[in-house]
């Protein structure tokens, strides 16, 4: 079995974890009160993740809830049993709640194969390690292959979910750990921990949070594992996993070293190692983005391993995933059309027609296929329909650049009323900082570049710490040519935000530098 | 890596002075694809244009190409070449899985 079964099959797995059962007519205003989620919004047979933190923000457990009629069930980590339920029982104080333990043995199907069940009454879906899931207590599952501990790892490593005694522990601040974000529904309300959990969010951000790093050799690291960069500590790693010549690790790592995308130099066992960052979710669990995997896989297959049938097997688990995707049929007709197989092409050409009727290549295919087989009345035909649907294609694309210019008179607009108000408050102040940054990005909008240049190094001038002007003028850099300079600013731009905190800024000039720096 | 196109050193220098006087952004590249129509069916198609997440990435010398997957499937083992002079017709793609190519040299069927 690989990762590459799960995620774009599917596999089953019991669950080591226990089952909660709460009830009482105080149950949902307990639970909400108590827990980082919405309650109140849980849907009947519906799963959230969730968790429970300590006054000081600290991680208490964490839970699947999920609502049936008349109460709730959690189900949760086995080590968590006793934790959870002393915690709940010690704030029930007169709530008509009643807390017990059940002998349900949760299992999971993980994949795209589990919303096949989840049109059956006993399946619950929900997102678990990654992966879309369907959760059942029944005793018999389907027949499905069984996911084993090593893909679980790097399923867990690749997305950042957690698990209890690898990834994530009791007792480390909620806000450091990726539940902040899968378990956490910030406009929910009061619950305990709040405060701390939020302060933590409106300050810096926490010190240090889950990110994948990729080191290109495969080393066995330890884990748990303190590293070092720039001479301080840079994090720990939590778990890994090593595969076709690189190691990934999940690690905690500290807020200035938290760029997406970029490389670092981490001191680990006593080496210096190169790693880059990237942020969680590394791996999209959802439809589309799997699709679209497939169809880079299927390419890769086809252009460079010259195995069609590898390619073809990809694009036909792409269109088991999202049968709507029109450009996975032109791909696999295009393939039988390589092959010989005009027939078969045909039929996805037919196929590809019904779900994007606009489609030029729907036709334009068919119509080669037929001239193949022959049938050069019906290949005419097609080809006909292909310049038709071709000049609506051309209209299509006539009215988005009618959009855009329309667009882009509506901005000159904007940028004029901008600019009044910023001349205003230069006449008062000459270096508020603000208005001579608001100046700079209007004349880099009308592509005065040198101009803008101008202004914002008198920006930078007067506060060397404004992370968005080192972006905006990386752009101006790139907009001139002048790619060293570009680099250069970006690397410093990159160190101030991120020791600032402003990590948009930050992981923008990252993106923009890799993409330049060829 | 072999690679799924091949671009010519005087296409290469073409696209070179294109990015020139077209001002392309640093991080742009030539994107290549496909289009239904044209006398014998599929026509290609030649843009400027930012990558995209998938792209396949192809570097010559300077020149970025991008190709996206679907895209590659078409156009895998075409030579992109430019012929200039009076008779020239400009950019041209040799490619040799097309069974039958029209006398402009734009359109092809496989």
């Amino acid at each position: 079995m690989n990762i590459n079964q799960v995620r774009f099959s599917g596999a089953k797995m019991e669950l080591s974890w226990s089952v909660l059962e709460i009830h009482g007519a105080d149950a949902t205003q307990f639970l909400h009160g108590q827990t980082t989620i919405n309650i109140k919004k849980i849907n009947s047979n519906e799963a959230r993740l969730g968790a429970v933190v300590s006054l000081n923000g600290k991680l208490e457990g964490y839970f699947a809830v999920i609502k049936r009629h008349e109460y709730f069930l959690l189900v949760l980590p086995s080590e968590l049993e006793i934790n959870v339920l002393n915690r709940f029982q010690k704030y029930i104080v007169m709530e008509d709640v009643e807390i017990k333990k059940t002998e349900l043995n949760p299992k999971i199907i993980l994949g795209p194969s589990s919303k096949k069940y989840l049109n059956l009454q006993n399946f619950i879906p929900l997102q678990i390690f990654g992966e879309t899931g369907a959760l059942t207590f029944d005793n018999v599952l389907p027949d499905l292959p069984t996911m084993t501990n090593d893909i679980l790892t790097e399923l867990c490593v690749l997305s950042g979910f957690p698990r209890l005694g690898q990834e994530i522990e009791l007792d480390m601040l909620f806000s450091e750990t990726i539940l902040s974000k899968i378990a956490y529904e910030p406009d929910k309300g009061c619950f305990l921990g709040q405060e701390t959990v939020s302060k933590i969010e409106n300050f810096r951000g926490p010190a240090y949070y889950p990110v994948l790093m990729i080191i290109n050799e495969e080393l066995d690291i330890a884990n748990p594992q303190v590293f070092n960069c720039e001479q301080r500590k840079g994090g720990t790693v939590r778990s890994s996993f090593k595969r076709q010549g690189q190691t990934y690790l999940y690690c905690y790592l500290f807020r200035d070293f938290r760029i997406d995308q970029s490389s670092l130099l981490i001191e680990i066992e006593g080496r210096i190692i190169s790693a880059v960052v990237h942020y969680y979710p590394y791996l999209k669990n959802d439809d589309l983005s799997k699709v679209l995997e497939l169809m880079s896989l299927a390419s890769t297959e086809y252009t460079q391993n010259n195995n069609t049938d590898k390619a073809k097997e990809y694009l036909l688990q792409a269109i088991e995933i999202k049968s709507d995707h029109a450009d996975a049929y032109e791909a696999l007709g295009v393939l039988l059309g390589h092959e010989g197989n005009f027939i078969g092409a045909i039929e996805l050409m037919d196929q590809l027609e019904k779900i994007d009727p606009k489609s030029v290549m729907a036709h334009t295919n068919k119509s080669l296929y037929l001239m193949k087989l022959g049938k050069i009345t019906e290949a005419e035909d097609e080809k006909n329909k292909a310049t038709i649907k071709s000049f609506s294609y051309y209209g299509d694309e006539a009215k988005t650049k009618q959009r855009i210019a329309e667009e882009k008179t509506k901005l000159e607009e904007e940028n004029k009323r901008r600019e009044s108000m910023f001349q205003q408050v230069l006449e008062i102040d000459a270096e508020d900082e603000m208005a001579l940054f608001g100046m700079a990005e209007i004349l880099y909008n009308r592509e005065q570049y040198n101009e803008a240049i101008e202004k914002l190094s008198y920006v930078l001038k007067v506060n060397p710490k404004y992370s968005v002007a080192y972006l905006l003028l990386g752009k101006c850099f790139e907009k001139n040519k002048n790619r060293v300079e570009a680099m250069e600013i970006y690397q410093k731009g990159i160190k101030i935000a991120a020791a600032k905190g402003d990590m948009m800024p930050a992981n923008e000039m990252q993106s923009r530098l890799s993409q330049i720096n060829i | 890596m072999d690679n799924i196109v091949e671009i010519t050193p005087k296409a290469q220098e073409q696209i070179k002075k294109i990015f020139e006087t077209e001002k392309a952004g640093l991080n742009q590249g030539l994107r290549l694809g496909v289009i239904g129509g044209g006398c014998s069916g599929l026509s290609y198609k030649i843009e400027i244009s930012d990558p995209k997440d998938k792209d396949n990435v192809l570097t010559f010398d300077t020149v970025k190409v991008l190709i996206d997957p679907k895209s590659a499937i078409y156009l895998k083992g075409i030579v992109l070449d430019f012929q200039d002079g009076l008779n020239g017709k400009g950019f041209v793609f040799n490619n040799p899985n097309a069974k039958n190519t029209c006398g402009c040299g734009e359109s092809f069927s496989i």
